[in-house]
């Protein structure tokens, strides 16, 4: 834990690391709390207003019909990032096989290797879309599929970093000892095989959220009414000539999202990695 | 008998070859010795002879392709391991390299006993982990430090606080020095003899170093390319070394009297690359080879009181 | 890769009999060529899966998609539509490429500098930019505020502009990041060291190998751009209103046309799998030490010192 407090020392020291997160949880925040403190609905329609810009009443303004667009983008940031870290929650059942293909090496990671690169041959967009139109549509089935989609990368992660575990002399050592296998994997293995871990799962946070904004932009994400970042900014694609503002404003949102994940995840790397190195 | 601790017999390692035109490496070849209780055996060499490859046979860390390995009597060649892991520790070379940088010392040292559930609670580790440091010449707050807060020798030092906390009866010192300052050497090893008396311990004492070899083993074997040249005493060996590379080695530790360093021969043979798998292998660099050298592989030939010697021009 | 390829189609196949609502069965009964029921006939599987997996895929094989809800045949509608995506996908990849790789050569050459620092803050933003936020902001300035390009639709060049530029975008900062760290993964080589050490080298020499060499790392990991342009290609699509490809697969998604979805992912999945082959071919012609590890395989090296 000590270590732990290391790191966080460290990230912290990159102001831009630092900032971003501070973004990040006032996004959540708003989207957390938010709908506490709105007096609308995101389902409340009010077609005689629709489409209006930002006011006091409104003010992000309402879509196309009627409904207020920042109770609607608090609401669908739940669902976003419900989705997002479901994908990425699934995906880490990929640590296990990776790190049982890294440490027992030989036929074991011969046939996990085989099975991760024929999945990971499928395209991640192909995969979602597929499992999309198998499942039904909507509901957000679709973040199995994604989950699915990520499980590749943390599997040879996982893979890769336990075989450089696997030949330091302090596993060696620690046989000497006379610990046993279960044991060198709880401990020596899963602790040194977390940064990289720790690295990937914020980058893949913001592709993540990206995919998952993207499919509702495409109009195959989340079923309407339910609102979710995707959707919003395909709802104001209609009005795109007229009244842009309509789709700048939950774009950029999701831009903001992205960026602060992204940010994060570069602190984060700048921050294991020199933790790590000490002579 | 009763009172031999290990012996090995005919040890076997072999290594596939690397490329497709090489040759399998014997490792360890036909490796025999016996070490009593209480006793230290040093085994010299240089670089690949072997000597590390036999220290980590011998605590299994390695498996032997044949041959057997007696504890206390009983056959550990095979089977399992773990009952006897307490009493044989080992102590490594590197000592960045075997201590995990993420464990705090105090979890490095008490891993063993934790493993055999000898230590219940937190506080019990931390508590035997303090003790152990103080006896190695730390400080007992350095149990909640990092390793990579210590120095290289410190380090080591963690590393045999580590092996002493199983109380073993028998240590591998796998080249403990010879990644420290010479500074650090002479207080390593003399901590090693301190510890070896206090607690009886039994020394299987690997280095290329045959100075620091001599000064705390009873017993030294010499090994090259994997086959023990010469098994003897420390005294018979210093005084009457009967084999031609266990000279060479002799000739290479410094002698105070810059006269009588003078006088030792030396001389230098390029030996051709290549593996060598008929007769000794030390032919090729041999300064009294002869053609009969080059036929069958010279047998371990008893000199008598334990001394024993791998060469027929004696 | 083909047997990739039938494992996919075959996890397809079979997800789709199972669900309620296809009607894939109907559409594998019969087709394939009368030679084919002979042989499940013969062997008593004719109604079996089996024969409806073999069938489907050789009616695909033959271009035939089996009916779409509007009974234009599928498969000419795909293949037209193909040639579209096709030119868009080229237009982006070649774009990204005239931007990505000079960018990553340049901040790999000023490792460091102020160039680096810029290249890699432009990269950062690329590759957090969404595509369609930037086709919003695109269409922003050039439609609204410029009045110079059109909006939607497709036909003269000019409506390929903003579009290519969609594509491009999720291929610029993945192009860059990878020249950078190939380029400069090269130059720390050293073959370069020895090279610059003669001194008498001349400058064109020594890059002409390392582009060559970084290149080949670049493009032996085409197929990772290619998925980055697929879902750039998709907006694009989507967007501008381009009768890609792209377009028919969300269209049919939305209208639960299982018929055409499977069609389509049919055709991408065969796409992919010719850029891999085609992107491991050239990585080996451009790297010869590429080359050698594919032929001679990571060598396993057994036994401790």
């Amino acid at each position: 834990m000590e270590r732990a407090k290391r790191v966080i020392r460290l990230f912290m020291k990159n102001r831009l690391a630092a900032a971003s997160l501070v973004v990040f949880i006032i996004v959540l925040l708003f989207c957390i709390l938010g709908p506490l403190f709105t007096p609308y609905d995101y389902s409340t329609i009010d077609v005689k207003n629709c489409w209006q810009s930002p006011s006091l009443q409104h003010p992000m303004g309402t879509d196309g019909i009627g409904r207020d667009t920042m109770t609607r983008l608090m609401y669908g940031g739940r669902t976003t990032f419900s989705i997002t870290f479901t994908a990425v929650l699934i995906s880490l059942l990929g640590i296990l096989p990776g790190v049982a293909a890294g440490f027992w090496g030989g036929r074991v990671d011969n046939i996990i290797s085989r099975i991760n690169d024929a999945l990971g041959a499928i395209p991640t967009f192909l995969m979602v879309i597929f499992a999309e139109n198998m499942m039904g549509w909507g509901g957000g089935n679709y973040r199995y599929a994604m989950g699915v989609a990520l499980i590749p990368p943390i599997v040879r992660i996982a893979r890769s970093a336990t075989m450089e575990v696997v030949g330091k002399e302090y596993v060696e050592a620690a046989r000497a000892l006379g610990v046993g296998s279960t044991g060198i994997i709880l401990t020596h293995i899963m602790r040194n095989i977390l940064s990289p871990i720790i690295v990937h799962v914020s980058s893949s946070l913001a592709d993540t959220l990206v995919m998952c904004t993207l499919m509702g932009y495409l109009g195959i994400g989340v079923n309407p009414p339910e609102p979710e970042w995707g959707n919003i900014v395909h709802g104001g694609y209609a009005v795109i000539l007229s009244k842009p503002i309509q789709m700048i404003i939950p774009s950029s949102l999701i831009v903001i999202c992205v960026l602060s994940l992204n940010l994060i995840g570069n602190g984060l790397r700048d921050g294991l990695e020199t933790g790590k190195e000490r002579s | 008998m009763s009172n031999e601790l290990l012996r090995v017999e005919n040890l076997i390692k072999t290594y596939p070859a690397r490329t497709s035109k090489g040759q399998p490496v014997r490792a360890v070849d036909d490796v025999s010795f016996s070490i009593e209780k209480g006793k230290t055996l040093g085994l010299v060499g240089e670089s690949g002879s072997g000597k590390t490859t036999t220290g980590r046979a011998v605590l299994r860390l390695t498996e032997p392709d044949s041959g057997s390995i007696f504890f206390e009597g009983k056959d550990i060649t095979k089977g399992n391991m773990r009952p006897y892991r307490r009493k044989m520790q080992i102590v490594f070379q590197s000592p960045a390299g075997s201590l995990d940088p993420s464990f705090p010392v105090w979890k490095i040292i008490s891993e063993g006993p934790k493993a055999y559930k000898l230590l219940k609670t937190k506080r019990e580790a931390v508590e035997l982990s303090r003790e152990l440091l103080l006896r190695v010449g730390l400080n007992s707050e350095d149990a909640f430090r990092y390793p990579g807060e210590f120095s290289g020798g410190q380090q080591q030092r963690i590393g045999i606080a580590r092996a002493l906390a199983m109380e073993p009866e028998f240590v591998v010192c796998d080249e403990p020095v010879s990644a420290l300052d010479v500074s650090y050497q002479a207080q390593i090893v003399n901590m090693l003899i301190d510890l070896r008396q206090e607690r009886e311990l039994s020394y299987l004492f690997i280095s290329h170093d045959l100075s620091v070899v001599m000064h705390l083993s009873d017993e030294i074997g010499v090994m090259y390319q994997g086959q023990l040249m010469e098994l003897g005493s420390c005294e018979e060996i210093a005084k009457h070394p009967a084999h031609p590379y266990t000279r060479e080695l002799l000739r290479a530790v410094p002698v105070a009297d810059p006269r009588k360093a003078a006088s030792r021969e030396s001389r230098i043979i390029a030996f051709p690359e290549g593996s060598v798998n008929r007769g000794c292998p030390y032919r090729l660099r041999c300064p009294v080879a002869g053609e009969e050298c080059g036929g069958e592989r010279p047998s371990f030939r008893d000199l008598g009181g334990g001394h024993f010697s791998a060469c027929i021009k004696e | 890769m083909a047997p990739t390829f039938l494992a996919i189609m075959l996890v397809v196949f079979l997800l789709m009999s199972v669900l309620p609502g296809s009607n894939i069965n109907e559409f594998s009964s019969n087709g394939g060529g009368d030679w084919l029921d002979g042989i499940f006939s013969s062997l008593n599987m004719t109604d079996s899966i089996v024969a409806r997996y073999v069938r489907y895929i050789v009616n695909l094989a033959k271009g035939d998609f089996g009916e779409g809800r509007s009974s234009a045949g599928l498969g000419s509608n795909i293949f037209y539509r193909l040639g579209f995506t096709a030119k868009l996908a080229l237009f982006g990849f070649l774009l990204s490429a005239i931007i990505g790789i000079p960018a990553g050569t340049l901040a790999a050459v000023k490792r460091g500098g102020r160039a680096d620092k810029a290249v890699s803050v432009l990269t950062l933003v690329m590759s957090s930019l969404p595509s369609y936020a930037l086709a919003v902001v695109l269409v922003l300035i050039f439609c609204l505020y410029f009045n110079l390009l059109p909006p939607f639709g497709f036909g003269t060049p000019e409506y390929y502009i903003m579009p290519t530029m969609v594509v491009a975008a999720g291929g610029v900062a993945m192009t860059t990041r990878m020249t950078r760290s190939a380029v400069s993964g090269e130059l720390g080589s050293q073959y370069v060291m020895v090279l610059r050490a003669k001194g008498l080298t001349g400058r064109r020499i020594v890059w002409l190998h390392v582009m060559k060499n970084a290149l080949g790392t670049v493009v032996a990991s085409l197929t990772n751009l290619a998925s980055q342009l697929l879902c750039g290609t998709l907006i694009a699509e989507n967007f501008f209103s381009m009768p890609g490809i792209c377009q028919l697969l969300t269209k049919s998604i939305s209208g639960r046309n299982q018929h055409t979805v499977l069609g389509c992912v049919a055709v991408l999945s065969v796409i992919l799998m010719m850029v891999n082959i085609v992107s491991d071919f050239a990585a080996a012609l451009l790297s010869p030490r590429i080359k050698d590890a594919m032929v001679y395989g990571g060598g396993r090296q057994n036994g401790e010192s």
